[in-house]
Formats: C-alpha cells, structure tokens, sequence
C-alpha cells in the first residue's frame, strides 16, 4: 500500500511534510513519492487537514464481474460516442468558423469523457483488473501492450 | 472481441485510472495505445449529423443501458446513464441553439468544460458547481 495525494486538494507545504517518518511526501513534484513510503503507514493521511492524501494497494482483488448485457450496451453507446467524437473532430478541422471549431472542439471533448464513463462502467475500470488485461492480451504486436501486460501482472 | 475503433476511450480512460494510482509508467503506456487505436476516419460531418447521432443515444442507446442496468442493480451503470443522457441532452440543445443564433451564442461568453462529467458551459465564467455531477469549478477547463 502506498500514499497518493490529490494536488488539487492540497493547500501545500503542511502537516504531511512532519508526520511522514521517511520524508516520502517532501517532492518538487507534489507527488508522494511512493517507493520510499513505509506501506502506507497513513500518518500523513489522518494528518491532512484538507483530505488530500489516499491510500492505494499494490494489487486489487478482481472486481465483480459485469454483467454482459450491460457491458454491451455500454459498449454499444461507447462506440456512437466515439463516432460523435469523430465527426466533432472532422468539423473542428474542416470549418471555416473559428467559434463552429471551437465549439466542435468542445464538443469532442465532453464525448470523450461520455466515451470513457461507459469503458469504465462496462469493465475496464482499472489498469490490473481481468477484462483490462483480456483486451490487452489481444494486442500481441504492440509493444505498449507487451510491456503493460509485464507491469501489471 | 471489441472492435477497435472503440477502443480509444477504453484506454483513454485506463490511463486516468492509472495516473490516480500514482501508476506514470502505466499510464504512460495506456495513453499510447489510446493514440493507435484513434484511427482517423478522413469525412467531413457536420452539426446536423452529429445531432442525429446523439437523438439516437438518447431514444436507443440510453434506455438499454438502463433497462440492462436496473435488471442487475448495476448501480455504477446507472450513474453513468443519469450523467451522460443529461450531458448528451445539452449537447444537442447547444447544436440546436448554435443553429438558430449562430455566432451570437458566443458574445461575451467563454467555453468551459468540466473534466469529470463532461459538463459544457458557455458562460462568462465557469459554474460554482457543475449542475449535473455537482464538483466545483476547479474541474472546469477552457476550451479554446
Ligand atoms: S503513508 Fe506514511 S510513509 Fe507513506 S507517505 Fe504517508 S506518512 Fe510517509
Ligand atoms: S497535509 Fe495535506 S494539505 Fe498539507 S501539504 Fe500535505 S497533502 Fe497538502
């Protein structure tokens, strides 16, 4: 288990850089550096007056399985989403309007984020979990998908 | 086995998953794949289609999930179906707005983004808090 704080809680330079016994949350980047922190001993967690520090396992036990009818429905709109976000894209590019490309854009943007909520309710919700790593598996030219497959077994 | 082209925001999605677990090199890695799979399809589409697309979302898409959803007391599901039929609706009211005022939608007005529901709003400033997902307006970015 290791400590994670969330930057935009964090009011900064505080009780975390005290507590901690290792100096794991004293970073120029305002990350914890998590190889030096103690299995997550949490003394900087309860001390964060803002709640900005979380505790993160190593290793998730698998979630519950999704049921597969939600799963392709999900899917099923993430698709229409992505195709959204394409034709968005391709008027962004394409129009002559700056404030049409502008909204284009962020109308690419939001789908996005709708895209993503249905990969993340449809299953693949976490980097370690088995439907991840299926989809993964499925990419044996890749090279990014190699390497994730190595990291997170 | 999914179809590719949906796969961009799947591993979009991962690399976010990854970054809050302080997992960089995962994440680094998931944002990769996210670029490969993004296979751009060369058209040219406008509002209009755009704005069928999303009336199909909400007359098709949306209730299935739901029915499929409440049939299992997926709950994380649901959540996901009340935010993005909201968020879809908007999108289509502001196509639908763009159409009939034009450039005028924009006079004084910037547009802001929120990062967790996806939320847009053409306002001077962002919201205090976003109406549909309730997070301040520290999550709300600029779009330009
Ligand atoms: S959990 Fe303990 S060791 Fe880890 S960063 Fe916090 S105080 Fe330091
Ligand atoms: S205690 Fe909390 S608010 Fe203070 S510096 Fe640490 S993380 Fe930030």
């Amino acid at each position: 288990m290791y400590a994670s704080r969330n930057g935009n809680l964090c009011t900064k330079d505080c009780l975390c850089l005290f507590v901690c016994p290792t100096g794991a949350t004293d970073t120029e980047d305002g990350q914890i550096d998590k190889s030096r922190c103690l299995d997550g001993c949490r003394l900087c967690v309860d001390a964060c007056p803002s709640h900005a520090i979380y505790l993160v396992f190593e290793k998730y036990p698998e979630p519950a399985p999704k049921d597969p009818e939600v799963t392709t429905a999900l899917m099923n709109l993430c698709e229409a989403k992505f195709g959204e976000e394409d034709t968005s894209l391709s008027i962004a590019e394409y129009t002559e309007n700056s404030i049409e490309a502008r909204i284009a854009r962020a109308l690419q943007r939001s789908t996005r984020i709708l895209a993503e909520d249905c990969a993340r309710e449809g299953g693949y919700m976490t980097p370690d979990c088995k439907p991840t790593k299926e989809l993964l598996a499925q990419f044996p030219d890749s090279q990014a998908a190699r390497k994730l497959l190595e990291l997170l077994r | 086995m999914k179809k590719e082209k949906t796969l961009s925001p799947v591993f979009s999605n991962l690399a976010k998953a990854a970054t809050k677990q302080q997992r960089y090199e995962e994440a680094g890695l998931f944002s990769q794949l996210a670029e490969q799979m993004y296979v751009e399809v060369p058209k040219k589409g406008n509002l209009d289609s755009l704005k069928d697309s999303m009336i199909k979302d909400i007359d098709i898409h949306y209730p299935e999930i739901r029915k499929a959803a409440q049939a299992v007391g997926d709950r994380g599901a649901l959540r996901a179906v009340t935010w993005g039929e909201k968020v879809t609706k908007i999108h289509k009211s502001l196509i639908a707005r763009y159409a009939s005022k034009g450039d005028a939608i924009m006079d004084g007005n910037e547009i802001f983004i929120c990062e967790a529901c996806g939320f847009i709003a053409i306002a001077p400033s962002p919201p205090n808090r976003c109406p549909i997902c309730k997070v301040d307006s520290s999550r709300f970015s600029k779009v330009k």
